[in-house]
């Protein structure tokens, strides 16, 4: 009886520690996302929320917000950067509770739904945020020909490459499409590796192969409209057939395992040397850097078939949005100003790399020079895939390693004519 | 004498009918709270997401319209999704095959008398104990660095690459990672099973002259129904409902090859905003496999111990 009755205790009191613990270990762990919206003032100091897709450059961030706090010791911008940012916003946004300020991509698909639904307030005409922004880049971060963003910094696309195996084979930059195989030929003759592809990733496929579009095909975007709406098929296209052609002929420059090497690997053997050259965005550059800091590297733009046509494919890749009826959208206004300050501008472009769009920035980007040469003349565009929702970028992918896996042209012509032809609505 | 016997068995019959049922009473408060997290946690989404099935909510939207029975006619129309549970049945059928082939093996070794039993117990119940994302990101490069170059050594072909790479040998790909993982708990199950099995019953039948072969047929393996059962069950959910390795290895590719039917209502309702659509598949689904749970358990209850 006893026996029983020390087991009873002594199973209560674990039952109700355990309790005790879970209880206290739910309370601790509490989200920081979806409590700090836009609070009221409290006694003049008002605190805003940085909603963040760019993980990687939270530090030059923090330093722009010491410095506009400086300045304005009654706001308060606590910048939080969570992964999946953009679904998080789209949530929250739906659920009324948007942040006081988010960073946004004005060409992508994912600004597209929220600016039809008008959740984002409208700048157009704003004078004063805009009149530090290069004007030509006022227009190039329009979303439907209205301003609902203010743009900092681009970031694009280009071929890193192996600047050490470019002098030993002799190799200088190639300007068209055709120096690009030459090299890689040579390159190819020497024993090593001329291109790295991560061709496990769809979506990187995607990318690559929309810049390849927007470079050799006029008004991409343009055509990529009307499939979707009906007015032109895409199944008898040579020109994207021609494309097509031009990502199976790169691989044949390939590693010898296209559709198993992931971004990662490729990054590794870069580091390593065993490639030549990797075309994907800028922020590539780095990453190996990081994982090889004696490895010497550059970017450079990829040639188009004539050496005048080259030009890069850029985004705006910093930009920053308020809600529509925001609570606090005049001190949010503030910093999007203050963000826009050549000072504050050469900062950001100093320390991140990414190629600044306000004026009087000067230049002193390492790898990413020549790129922003051609950004900043005017040698720029929006890839094709600028127009294409969420659901048609992965089939596109998918169905461009399908090709890379063996498939033929045509069942690849077909297949696009599936994902675009007449889906708009 | 009898008047009152009769009262007094009257009144002990009351006394235990309301016992009995205050006994419900108590039986019944404790099954409450469990009853409502169901009902909250299950039953009441699943209602839910009928509700969505028959709309065409891309699942951010504040407002969404009814059409009715469209999004199951479509799935029928929808290459990719019949593409999907072509690929997760292949993939149920030989998981299951291989699992409970090797869970049943490992079971019967685990149960003699072996040197470092307890040892081997624990090694051989390890994998179940890591997640399936961990294990499906090492045997990722398991395959993409090791293989092939033991492959290359021995000179076989399709060894040399990832094959996670190949659209015809990306599903081998998963299944390996898949069963490395699964074979611990079908193997502790069974061998709580084999430890049902009376000794004497063996005895009694090498008495009477029966091989090896046939003592395992008729005496362990109706002991072992009931096992079969429940891993029959767990095994075939756990194969029709693969997500974890597949994003973990090869994210539904190479291109569509590998995309399981959780995958593709995945991508759909999350990634792709067709959130009713999804919601219809996954009802598609649910039916589907309640039948089959339905059959198999049928079918199986008629051949357990006791049951003929």
């Amino acid at each position: 009886m006893k026996k029983h009755q020390t087991l009873k205790q002594t199973a209560l009191f674990g039952a109700a520690v355990a309790l005790a613990v879970t209880a206290g270990c739910s309370n601790g762990g509490e989200e920081v996302s979806g409590k700090e919206a836009s609070t009221a003032n409290t006694g003049g100091k008002v605190k805003l929320e940085l909603l963040s897709n760019k993980s990687d450059v939270t530090e030059t961030l923090n330093k722009v917000i010491a410095k506009f706090h400086e300045n304005n010791p009654n706001i308060e911008i606590e910048v939080n950067a969570p992964p999946n940012m953009l679904k998080v916003l789209a949530m929250r946004i739906a659920n009324n509770d948007a942040p006081a300020l988010f960073t946004v991509y004005p060409s992508a698909p994912s600004m597209r739904q929220p600016v039809k639904d008008g959740y984002y307030a409208d700048l157009t005409g704003d004078k004063t945020l805009f009149s530090n922004v290069i004007p030509s880049f006022v227009d190039f971060s329009k979303t439907l020909d209205k301003n609902y963003t203010v743009p900092y910094a681009l970031e694009g696309y280009g071929v890193t490459y192996n600047v050490d195996m470019f002098k030993e084979l002799g190799l200088s930059i190639p300007k068209t499409y055709d120096e690009l195989i030459q090299a890689a030929e040579k390159i190819k003759a020497a024993g090593k590796t001329p291109f790295l592809f991560p061709d496990k990733e769809y979506s990187v496929i995607r990318q690559t192969t929309a810049a390849f579009l927007g470079l050799d095909i006029p008004n991409a975007s343009q055509l990529f409209d009307d499939v979707i709406n009906g007015k032109q098929h895409i199944a008898d296209n040579q020109e994207v057939r021609k494309v097509a052609q031009k990502v199976l002929d790169l691989r044949k420059y390939g590693q010898k395992d296209l559709l198993g090497t992931a971004q990662d690997n490729v990054i590794r053997d870069m580091a390593a040397g065993k490639g030549a050259m990797f075309f994907h965005g800028m922020w590539q550059a780095p990453a190996i850097k990081k994982a090889n800091p004696n490895l010497n590297i550059d970017i450079f733009p990829f040639p188009a078939d004539k050496a005048e046509d080259t030009k890069v494919a850029m985004q705006v890749g910093t930009a920053l949005s308020i809600p529509k009826d925001g609570k606090n959208n005049s001190e949010a206004k503030k910093f999007m100003e203050f963000f826009a300050t050549t000072e504050m501008a050469q900062m950001y472009a100093d320390e991140t790399g990414n190629i600044s769009v306000i004026q009087g920035v000067k230049p002193n980007y390492k790898e990413n020079k020549t790129l922003a040469d051609y950004a900043l003349s005017g040698k720029l565009y929006r890839a094709a895939d600028s127009t294409w929702t969420p659901a048609m970028q992965d089939d596109f992918g998918k169905a461009t390693q399908e090709l890379i896996g063996g498939g033929t042209i045509d069942a690849y012509m077909k297949k696009l004519e599936d994902i675009f032809y007449n889906k708009g609505n | 004498m009898e008047v009152i016997r009769t009262t007094q068995t009257q009144l002990a019959r009351k006394k235990r009918s309301i016992l009995g049922s205050k006994k419900m009473l108590v039986y019944v408060m404790f099954t409450i709270p469990a009853l409502l997290l169901y009902i909250g946690f299950f039953f009441y989404p699943t209602l839910m997401g009928f509700n969505y099935s028959l709309t065409n909510w891309d699942g951010m939207a504040r407002t969404y319209k009814y059409i009715g029975l469209d999004n199951y006619l479509a799935i029928f129309k929808d290459t990719r999704f019949l593409h999907s549970l072509g690929f997760t049945f292949k993939y149920t059928l030989i998981v299951v095959i291989l699992k409970i082939t090797l869970a049943l093996g490992l079971a019967m070794l685990l149960t003699t008398n072996l040197r470092f039993r307890g040892l081997f117990r624990s090694i051989y119940f390890f994998p179940a104990v890591l997640s399936l994302i961990t294990i499906g990101l090492i045997f990722n490069e398991i395959f993409l660095t090791i293989l092939p170059a033991i492959g290359e050594a021995l000179g076989i072909e399709a060894l040399s690459r990832n094959i996670l790479g190949n659209k015809d040998t990306a599903l081998y790909g998963i299944i390996i990672a898949n069963v490395w993982h699964g074979v611990a708990v079908p193997m502790v199950i069974f061998m709580a099973g084999l430890a049902s099995v009376p000794k004497d019953l063996h005895e009694a039948a090498t008495i009477d002259g029966a091989s090896r072969s046939q003592r395992f047929v008729s005496i362990t393996l109706p002991f072992l129904i009931p096992m079969l059962n429940v891993n029959l069950v767990l095994i075939i959910k756990g194969g029709l409902t693969v997500f974890d390795s597949i994003v973990a290895m090869t994210d539904g590719g190479p291109g569509t090859s590998t995309e399981s039917i959780g995958f593709l209502i995945y991508r759909h309702g999350l990634l792709e905003n067709k959130f009713g659509y999804a919601t219809a598949e996954s009802i598609f689904i649910f039916a589907l496999i309640a039948l089959i749970s339905f059959v198999q358990m049928k079918w199986l209850s008629k051949k357990e111990v006791g049951q003929q």
